[in-house]
């Protein structure tokens, strides 16, 4: 699975009736498996652009392509750099070119939305974890909405993963930040999902912890094959990342 | 707070939801209903407070209506007092309540039980009009519960005990009284037969033979009869004669479970009841028996309009003793009779009457059977309940003691009592009716603000749900279901709630009528209300659903 995006433009209308344009992108892709670190400063666009991917906001135009390129091997998409460019821009209806591709942008809301269950994890820099549930039901709500069944194991096996085997019982405010972020990231890959996105994970948690975090969601977005694309604000933690993009070169508009 | 509404919605959380996994919608909501328990139980509670009380006048309604518009008292005519209302009468008679509104003469009821016998010269043929009548005479009470005269064939026996020929006396349709233990009383005989909640209440019980009347009496074998109903400060007239408990009726599940019947001709055996007539011409004038001297009696008899000839030597002795009882010399001699009664005027309070002073006002035959002083002409009763030939023989009845025979006044019972119905408690349950409504509306928006506010309050959970892929339309299925179920589970603690309000009210029911309501039955309206409070609350959950359905996803989630 990769994701491209072409032609994004996203533009907010302040309360003056002024046009703020956000996010205005040519062309970004992200292979399949790829870890890609996206920095920028505040105000760059950059949960904007995580919303748009996920279909949580809808573009003013543009497309958010996910899918396989037909005849384009594997390897070679996760080869593709940055600046990756397509003359024709692949179009969901394009089943000649691509024949899995679907553009997030042109789904009805709903479809949107459980596309967004089934194929995005999201992992927000608070842990956004539901009060009244255990660890393991907030891992298992992840896995309600898709249409798919539930795998108990799977959580469970997730929750293991990131540490806490001990306190599948726990409700968030038993847990500390740093277990409640882990409980988040376990909840994000609850789905098998083909793209994680990651709004500062990190930004809440000590050194060390962050670097748990870290290290986690990359275990597991590598053990479920998932794309991963990281805000972050940490030299420290994007190093470590396979690619880095900086939003100030890539969004015309924080330009 | 939040632990124990947790704790009970524990019920809810088993029913709808399997415990394991994967959650759906109903878990999901159930999760979140505790997770806001205090304002989960508040609105469930305001839901129930408004079907409870809909229910309970909806019960009662139903059920006064059965209790008191009901058409089958076993009887069809009612003969009474020709002066009072005739639902002063209907409720004295079927319901046992209040005082009775006074007497009949007895020789009306002898005409009616004749049967095929000619009717004696100048008196009316009863018997073309009338199937059976039973005597009623009330005046006297044990232990706070009424003691009714009456005879036999209220029991479906005749006066030699035997089954009587034909249909049994019924006191409701095909229901006639049983017996639990013993037989019916003898009709001149100290015995009585009682309800089967006076046997339960009071640990009464038949007689044992072996006894003597005192040690019965003592045992709950047998009892002796307070002098009207006296009040909790009053003290009690209580007379001499003692009834043996010869017989226990089945539960009727009407007033008469709180009766003790005796035979009506044993209330003439008392000195007081004989002495009845004088003693309320007396009171009326005003007077004090005991001022007047012996040997002017008759004199004051008559100038009360009573032929002296006619009252028993029993009754004058009893006059004479008490006479003696006051201070004679203080008695002035007035040779005048008007003067001798102006100064014969009662004092507020009378002396009491000593337990067992009155002396005996009848003898018993050979036979053993009770024979009254007072003549049988003089003899009264305080209503007449009977079963008339059809129609023609019930209007003929009316039409006689309404045109005819000014001695007594027939009704028809069920007339009175639904005439009773409609102009009191039909008005007033409907005003209640649309007062519960109004309740159920206030709950409504009860349940409206709150799951509102709880909305309002979600908006950054809700956000999250929708991150993680749920559709505005699996949010806004959420909230219904949340409203729903509070309608719902709020609806149904109110149903059974306002069935345990109708319970009690059956208890003070039972208590004042001896009657209690079928509380437990559950009929269509309520089943409806029940739909309708599950509609309402799922139309009030609507509308936060909508503004839930409407909320930005990402600005609420940058917000949290």
């Amino acid at each position: 699975m990769a994701m491209e995006l072409s032609g994004l433009k996203k533009r907010y209308v302040g309360p003056d009736g002024s046009v703020v344009p956000v996010i205005d992108i040519d062309r970004f892709t992200l292979a399949s498996g790829e870890q890609v670190a996206l920095v920028g400063s505040s105000g760059s666009g950059k949960t904007t652009l995580l919303h748009l991917i996920a279909g949580i906001l809808t573009p003013d135009s543009g497309r958010i392509l996910f899918g396989e390129p037909a005849g384009v091997p594997q390897a070679a998409l996760a080869a593709a750099t940055l600046e990756y460019q397509s003359t024709t821009p692949p179009v969901a209806s394009d089943t000649s070119r691509r024949a899995s591709t679907i553009d997030v942008c042109a789904l009805p809301e709903a479809e949107r939305d459980i596309f967004r269950g089934k194929q995005v994890g999201y992992v927000f820099q608070t842990h956004h974890l539901l009060p009244g549930f255990t660890a393991m039901e907030n891992v298992l709500l992840g896995m309600s909405f898709t249409g798919r069944r539930a795998d108990p194991a799977w959580a469970k096996h997730l929750l293991e993963e990131v540490g806490l085997s001990q306190r599948l019982d726990y409700k968030p405010e038993k847990l500390s930040v740093g277990q409640q972020q882990r409980v988040a990231v376990a909840r994000a890959l609850a789905n098998r999902p083909s793209l994680v996105l990651a709004d500062e994970p990190t930004g809440a948690l000590d050194p060390a912890s962050a670097q748990q975090v870290l290290e986690l969601i990359r275990k597991l977005c590598t053990e479920v094959k998932a794309s991963l694309l990281l805000v972050s604000h940490d030299p420290q933690i994007t190093q470590q990342l396979e690619r880095v993009v900086s939003l100030k070169d890539l969004n015309k508009a924080s330009k | 707070m939040q632990k124990s509404g947790g704790n009970s919605l524990f019920i809810l959380h088993f029913a709808f939801c399997n415990l394991h996994f994967p959650m759906n919608l109903f878990q999901l909501v159930i999760k979140q209903m505790r997770q806001r328990a205090l304002g989960t139980w508040l609105t469930l509670f305001s839901v129930m407070l408004g079907m409870a009380l809909a229910v309970s006048i909806m019960i009662m309604r139903r059920e006064s209506k059965s209790l008191f518009a009901q058409t089958d008292f076993g009887y069809d005519i009612l003969l009474g007092p020709p002066k009072g209302s005739p639902l002063t009468l209907t409720l004295n008679t079927v319901y046992h309540m209040y005082t009775s509104p006074g007497v009949i003469p007895y020789s009306i009821y002898a005409d009616m039980v004749r049967g095929n016998k000619p009717p004696l010269p100048g008196h009316p043929d009863y018997h073309q009009y009338v199937r059976q009548a039973i005597p009623f005479m009330v005046g006297d009470s044990y232990k706070a519960r009424r003691i009714v005269g009456t005879s036999p064939q209220m029991f479906g026996v005749d006066d030699d005990g035997k089954p009587v020929k034909g249909t049994p006396w019924h006191y409701r349709e095909d229901k006639a009284y049983e017996l639990a233990a013993g037989r019916v009383f003898a009709p001149r005989k100290f015995e009585a037969v009682i309800g089967s909640d006076v046997a339960d209440k009071l640990g009464l019980h038949v007689y044992d033979p072996k006894l003597s009347p005192q040690e019965n009496e003592k045992s709950g074998g047998a009892f002796r009869a307070t002098h009207g109903m006296p009040g909790p400060n009053e003290k009690p007239d209580i007379h001499k004669p003692i009834w043996n408990i010869v017989g226990i009726l089945k539960p009727t599940h009407t007033a008469n479970d709180r009766v003790l019947f005796i035979p009506f001709v044993s209330l003439y055996a008392i000195a007081e009841h004989e002495s009845g007539m004088i003693d309320q011409a007396l009171m009326k004038a005003g007077l004090d028996p005991t001022k007047i001297p012996a040997d002017r009696i008759d004199d004051v008899l008559q100038t009360l309009g009573i032929d002296p000839q006619k009252v028993p030597q029993s009754v004058k002795a009893k006059f004479r003793m008490e006479h003696k009882s006051s201070a004679p010399g203080t008695q002035p001699a007035s040779g005048d009779v008007n003067e001798l009664m102006k100064d014969a005027v009662a004092p507020a309070t009378a002396p009491a009457e000593e337990d067992g002073e009155d002396p005996d006002v009848y003898h018993l035959d050979e036979q053993g059977n009770i024979v009254p002083d007072l003549p049988e002409d003089e003899w009264s009763l305080s209503a007449i309940l009977i079963q008339s030939r059809g129609t023609i023989g019930q209007q003929r009845l009316i039409y006689n003691f309404k045109v005819i025979d000014d001695r007594a006044t027939a009704v028809i019972p069920a007339d009175v009592m639904r005439e009773f119905f409609d102009t009191f408690l039909a008005g007033a349950t409907i005003m209640l009716l649309v007062i519960s409504v109004l309740v159920i509306v206030v709950a409504a928006v009860g349940i409206l603000v709150s799951i509102y506010n709880s909305v309002t309050a979600r908006k950054h959970e809700i956000a999250i749900l929708r991150a993680l892929g749920a559709t505005k339309n699996r949010i806004l299925v959420l909230i219904c279901i949340e409203a729903a179920l509070i309608g719902l589970v709020g609806g149904i603690l109110g149903l059974l709630a306002g069935h345990a309000l109708a319970g009690i009210g059956s208890i003070f029911l039972n208590r004042l009528l001896g009657q209690g309501i079928n509380w437990v039955a559950v009929d269509r309206l309520e089943l409806l209300y029940l739909f309708g409070v599950v509609v309402l609350a799922t139309l009030a959950g609507l509308v936060p659903a909508l503004s839930a359905y409407r909320t930005p996803v990402a600005t609420n989630l940058v917000a949290g």
